[in-house]
Protein backbone atom coordinates (compact mmCIF):
# COMPACT_ATOMS: atom_id res chain seq x y z
CA UNK A 1 0.00 0.00 0.00
CA UNK A 2 1.08 3.60 -0.77
CA UNK A 3 2.14 5.86 2.25
CA UNK A 4 -1.02 8.18 1.23
CA UNK A 5 -3.71 5.25 1.75
CA UNK A 6 -3.28 6.04 5.75
CA UNK A 7 -4.70 9.72 5.18
CA UNK A 8 -7.95 8.35 4.37
CA UNK A 9 -8.52 4.61 6.34
CA UNK A 10 -10.03 4.25 9.13
CA UNK A 11 -10.83 1.24 12.15
CA UNK A 12 -13.34 -0.82 10.30
CA UNK A 13 -15.08 -1.39 13.50
CA UNK A 14 -14.86 2.06 15.86
CA UNK A 15 -13.94 4.54 12.44
CA UNK A 16 -10.78 6.25 14.19
CA UNK A 17 -7.74 6.85 13.02
CA UNK A 18 -4.74 4.36 12.55
CA UNK A 19 -0.93 4.15 13.63
CA UNK A 20 1.16 2.92 10.59
CA UNK A 21 3.98 0.71 11.91
CA UNK A 22 6.26 -0.29 8.73
CA UNK A 23 8.32 -3.42 8.32
CA UNK A 24 8.95 -3.46 5.02
CA UNK A 25 8.90 -0.58 2.61
CA UNK A 26 10.50 0.01 -1.39
CA UNK A 27 8.52 2.48 -3.41
CA UNK A 28 5.11 1.22 -1.45
CA UNK A 29 4.46 -0.60 1.96
CA UNK A 30 5.06 -4.27 1.53
CA UNK A 31 4.42 -5.34 5.42
CA UNK A 32 3.92 -3.82 8.79
CA UNK A 33 0.47 -3.11 10.54
CA UNK A 34 -2.31 -0.56 11.38
CA UNK A 35 -2.83 -0.13 15.09
CA UNK A 36 -6.55 1.48 15.88
CA UNK A 37 -5.70 4.44 18.20
CA UNK A 38 -8.76 3.95 19.95
CA UNK A 39 -9.48 0.68 20.65
CA UNK A 40 -6.11 -0.64 19.88
CA UNK A 41 -7.40 -3.44 17.23
CA UNK A 42 -4.70 -4.24 14.93
CA UNK A 43 -4.74 -4.96 11.20
CA UNK A 44 -1.54 -6.72 9.92
CA UNK A 45 0.32 -5.40 6.26
CA UNK A 46 1.16 -8.28 4.05
CA UNK A 47 2.43 -8.46 0.09
CA UNK A 48 1.20 -4.19 0.20
CA UNK A 49 -2.26 -5.42 1.17
CA UNK A 50 -3.61 -4.21 4.24
CA UNK A 51 -5.89 -6.65 5.81
CA UNK A 52 -9.00 -4.17 7.43
CA UNK A 53 -11.25 -7.21 7.90
CA UNK A 54 -12.74 -7.06 11.49
CA UNK A 55 -10.62 -8.97 13.69
CA UNK A 56 -13.50 -11.00 14.31
CA UNK A 57 -13.94 -11.68 10.82
CA UNK A 58 -10.49 -12.95 9.30
CA UNK A 59 -9.97 -16.49 8.82
CA UNK B 1 -19.81 -15.43 1.99
CA UNK B 2 -16.71 -13.84 0.03
CA UNK B 3 -14.81 -17.03 1.13
CA UNK B 4 -16.69 -18.65 -2.07
CA UNK B 5 -14.49 -16.82 -4.25
CA UNK B 6 -10.96 -18.19 -2.39
CA UNK B 7 -9.10 -20.33 -4.47
CA UNK B 8 -11.55 -19.66 -7.60
CA UNK B 9 -9.84 -15.73 -8.63
CA UNK B 10 -8.07 -17.26 -11.71
CA UNK B 11 -11.84 -19.36 -12.90
CA UNK B 12 -13.94 -15.88 -12.21
CA UNK B 13 -11.67 -13.61 -13.88
CA UNK B 14 -11.97 -15.71 -16.94
CA UNK B 15 -15.49 -14.40 -17.64
CA UNK B 16 -13.80 -11.55 -18.91
CA UNK B 17 -11.97 -13.11 -21.85
CA UNK B 18 -14.81 -14.93 -23.02
CA UNK B 19 -17.60 -12.23 -22.22
CA UNK B 20 -15.10 -9.32 -23.95
CA UNK B 21 -18.27 -7.90 -25.51
CA UNK B 22 -20.47 -8.25 -23.16
CA UNK B 23 -18.32 -6.56 -20.89
CA UNK B 24 -17.13 -3.74 -22.93
CA UNK B 25 -20.69 -2.82 -23.19
CA UNK B 26 -21.40 -2.81 -18.94
CA UNK B 27 -18.21 -0.72 -19.07
CA UNK B 28 -19.41 1.66 -20.94
CA UNK B 29 -22.91 1.82 -19.36
CA UNK B 30 -21.11 2.22 -15.86
CA UNK B 31 -18.82 5.20 -17.36
CA UNK B 32 -21.52 7.03 -18.48
CA UNK B 33 -23.03 7.55 -15.32
CA UNK B 34 -19.95 8.31 -12.86
CA UNK B 35 -19.16 11.95 -11.36
CA UNK B 36 -15.86 12.69 -9.72
CA UNK B 37 -12.11 11.34 -9.44
CA UNK B 38 -12.34 9.83 -6.10
CA UNK B 39 -13.70 6.60 -7.22
CA UNK B 40 -13.96 3.05 -5.06
CA UNK B 41 -15.19 0.44 -5.95
CA UNK B 42 -16.92 -1.99 -3.22
CA UNK B 43 -16.32 -5.96 -4.17
CA UNK B 44 -13.90 -5.00 -6.64
CA UNK B 45 -13.01 -8.51 -7.41
CA UNK B 46 -9.86 -9.31 -10.02
CA UNK B 47 -10.29 -5.17 -10.84
CA UNK B 48 -11.28 -5.78 -14.00
CA UNK B 49 -13.77 -3.01 -14.12
CA UNK B 50 -12.25 -0.50 -11.45
CA UNK B 51 -9.15 -0.46 -14.50
CA UNK B 52 -11.45 0.39 -17.22
CA UNK B 53 -13.04 2.93 -14.91
CA UNK B 54 -10.40 4.58 -13.30
CA UNK B 55 -11.08 3.90 -9.75
CA UNK B 56 -8.89 5.01 -7.28
CA UNK B 57 -9.43 2.10 -4.39
CA UNK B 58 -10.66 -1.30 -4.75
CA UNK B 59 -11.97 -3.10 -1.87
CA UNK B 60 -12.81 -6.90 -1.60
CA UNK B 61 -12.80 -9.52 1.23
CA UNK B 62 -11.07 -12.06 -1.03
CA UNK B 63 -6.99 -12.23 -1.01
CA UNK B 64 -7.05 -14.27 -3.82
CA UNK B 65 -8.80 -11.85 -5.98
CA UNK B 66 -7.01 -8.94 -4.57
CA UNK B 67 -4.02 -10.12 -5.18
CA UNK B 68 -4.61 -10.51 -8.99
CA UNK B 69 -6.71 -6.89 -8.51
CA UNK B 70 -3.15 -5.29 -7.35
CA UNK B 71 -1.44 -5.09 -10.33
CA UNK B 72 -3.92 -2.61 -11.58
CA UNK B 73 -4.97 -0.40 -8.59
CA UNK B 74 -4.40 -0.19 -5.26
CA UNK B 75 -6.70 -2.01 -3.32
CA UNK B 76 -7.62 -2.90 0.56
CA UNK B 77 -8.88 -6.46 2.20
CA UNK B 78 -12.32 -5.51 3.50
CA UNK B 79 -15.57 -6.22 4.89
CA UNK B 80 -18.59 -3.93 2.76
CA UNK B 81 -20.57 -4.07 5.69
CA UNK B 82 -17.61 -2.52 8.05
CA UNK B 83 -15.78 -0.64 5.89
CA UNK B 84 -12.60 0.61 6.60
CA UNK B 85 -12.32 4.24 5.60
CA UNK B 86 -13.21 7.82 6.89
CA UNK B 87 -16.54 9.59 6.78
CA UNK B 88 -16.82 11.77 3.36
CA UNK B 89 -14.18 10.56 1.44
CA UNK B 90 -14.90 9.69 -1.69
CA UNK B 91 -17.12 11.45 -4.75
CA UNK B 92 -18.12 7.96 -6.06
CA UNK B 93 -18.66 4.50 -4.81
CA UNK B 94 -19.60 1.56 -7.55
CA UNK B 95 -21.09 -1.87 -6.64
CA UNK B 96 -20.74 -4.12 -9.95
CA UNK B 97 -22.65 -6.83 -9.37
CA UNK B 98 -21.64 -6.64 -5.77
CA UNK B 99 -24.84 -6.12 -3.80
CA UNK B 100 -25.96 -9.58 -4.87
CA UNK B 101 -23.31 -10.99 -2.47
CA UNK B 102 -23.56 -9.39 0.76
CA UNK B 103 -25.37 -10.56 3.52
CA UNK B 104 -27.13 -7.88 4.51
CA UNK B 105 -26.90 -5.27 1.52
CA UNK B 106 -28.70 -2.15 3.57
CA UNK B 107 -25.77 -2.21 5.89
CA UNK B 108 -23.63 -1.91 3.33
CA UNK B 109 -25.15 0.95 1.51
CA UNK B 110 -25.02 2.96 4.84
CA UNK B 111 -21.33 1.97 5.07
CA UNK B 112 -21.24 3.65 1.50
CA UNK B 113 -23.20 6.40 2.28
CA UNK B 114 -21.08 7.35 5.21
CA UNK B 115 -17.78 7.23 3.34
CA UNK B 116 -18.96 9.19 0.47
CA UNK B 117 -18.72 13.20 0.32
CA UNK B 118 -22.35 15.47 0.55
CA UNK B 119 -23.82 14.85 -3.36
CA UNK B 120 -21.25 12.16 -3.93
CA UNK B 121 -22.79 9.38 -5.80
CA UNK B 122 -23.37 5.67 -5.70
CA UNK B 123 -23.60 3.82 -8.46
CA UNK B 124 -24.88 0.11 -8.09
CA UNK B 125 -25.11 -2.52 -10.96
CA UNK B 126 -27.41 -5.65 -11.08
CA UNK B 127 -28.58 -8.31 -12.81
CA UNK B 128 -32.47 -7.95 -12.10
CA UNK B 129 -33.79 -10.92 -10.45
CA UNK B 130 -36.76 -10.70 -12.58
CA UNK B 131 -34.67 -10.26 -15.78
CA UNK B 132 -34.00 -13.23 -18.61
CA UNK B 133 -30.39 -13.27 -17.40
CA UNK B 134 -31.59 -12.81 -13.82
CA UNK B 135 -34.14 -15.74 -14.32
CA UNK B 136 -31.16 -17.85 -16.04
CA UNK B 137 -28.66 -17.07 -13.05
CA UNK B 138 -31.17 -18.18 -10.70
CA UNK B 139 -31.86 -21.32 -12.89
CA UNK B 140 -28.14 -22.00 -12.55
CA UNK B 141 -28.14 -21.11 -9.00
CA UNK B 142 -30.82 -24.20 -8.36
CA UNK B 143 -28.67 -26.41 -10.41
CA UNK B 144 -25.88 -25.55 -7.34
CA UNK B 145 -23.77 -23.06 -9.63
CA UNK B 146 -20.30 -22.22 -7.09
CA UNK B 147 -20.82 -18.83 -7.35
CA UNK B 148 -24.52 -17.83 -8.28
CA UNK B 149 -25.82 -20.09 -5.68
CA UNK B 150 -24.52 -17.77 -2.70
CA UNK B 151 -26.41 -15.41 -4.64
CA UNK B 152 -29.43 -13.13 -3.63
CA UNK B 153 -30.91 -11.45 -6.60
CA UNK B 154 -33.06 -8.67 -6.41
CA UNK B 155 -35.27 -6.80 -8.69
CA UNK B 156 -34.64 -2.65 -9.34
CA UNK B 157 -37.78 -1.62 -6.89
CA UNK B 158 -35.86 -3.42 -4.26
CA UNK B 159 -32.28 -1.99 -4.55
CA UNK B 160 -34.08 1.38 -5.21
CA UNK B 161 -36.26 0.79 -2.03
CA UNK B 162 -32.49 -0.12 0.35
CA UNK B 163 -31.04 2.99 -1.70
CA UNK B 164 -33.58 4.68 0.04
CA UNK B 165 -33.44 3.03 3.41
CA UNK B 166 -29.51 4.06 3.40
CA UNK B 167 -29.99 7.89 3.11
CA UNK B 168 -29.88 7.88 -1.17
CA UNK B 169 -31.97 9.57 -3.77
CA UNK B 170 -32.25 7.44 -7.09
CA UNK B 171 -31.50 10.12 -9.53
CA UNK B 172 -30.90 8.11 -12.88
CA UNK B 173 -30.99 4.28 -14.17
CA UNK B 174 -29.49 2.95 -17.39
CA UNK B 175 -29.26 -0.58 -18.62
CA UNK B 176 -27.77 -2.77 -21.41
CA UNK B 177 -29.14 -6.18 -22.56
CA UNK B 178 -27.49 -9.52 -22.65
CA UNK B 179 -29.29 -11.92 -23.57
CA UNK B 180 -32.84 -9.79 -23.44
CA UNK B 181 -33.71 -6.11 -23.03
CA UNK B 182 -32.32 -4.59 -19.49
CA UNK B 183 -30.48 -7.79 -18.10
CA UNK B 184 -27.47 -5.56 -16.48
CA UNK B 185 -28.76 -2.00 -14.96
CA UNK B 186 -27.06 0.47 -13.27
CA UNK B 187 -29.00 2.56 -10.71
CA UNK B 188 -27.37 5.93 -9.67
CA UNK B 189 -28.00 7.18 -6.70
CA UNK B 190 -26.95 10.85 -4.30
CA UNK B 191 -26.02 11.37 -1.23
CA UNK B 192 -28.52 13.49 0.11
CA UNK B 193 -29.29 13.43 3.77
Amino acid sequence: MKRELLDILACPVCKADLDLIVEEENDEIISGKLICKKCRAEYPIEDGIPNMLPPGERV
Amino acid sequence: MWKIFEGKAKKYDEWYDKNREIFEKEVKCIKSLIEGKKIIEIGVGTGRFAEKLKVEIGLDASLDMLKIAKKKLEVVRGDAHNLPFKNSTFDCTLFVVTLCFLNNPIEALKEAHRILKANGCLIAAIVPANSELGKKYIEKARQGHEFYSKAKFYTIREIEKMLEKAGFKVVDRKSIGVVSVSDFVCIKALKVE
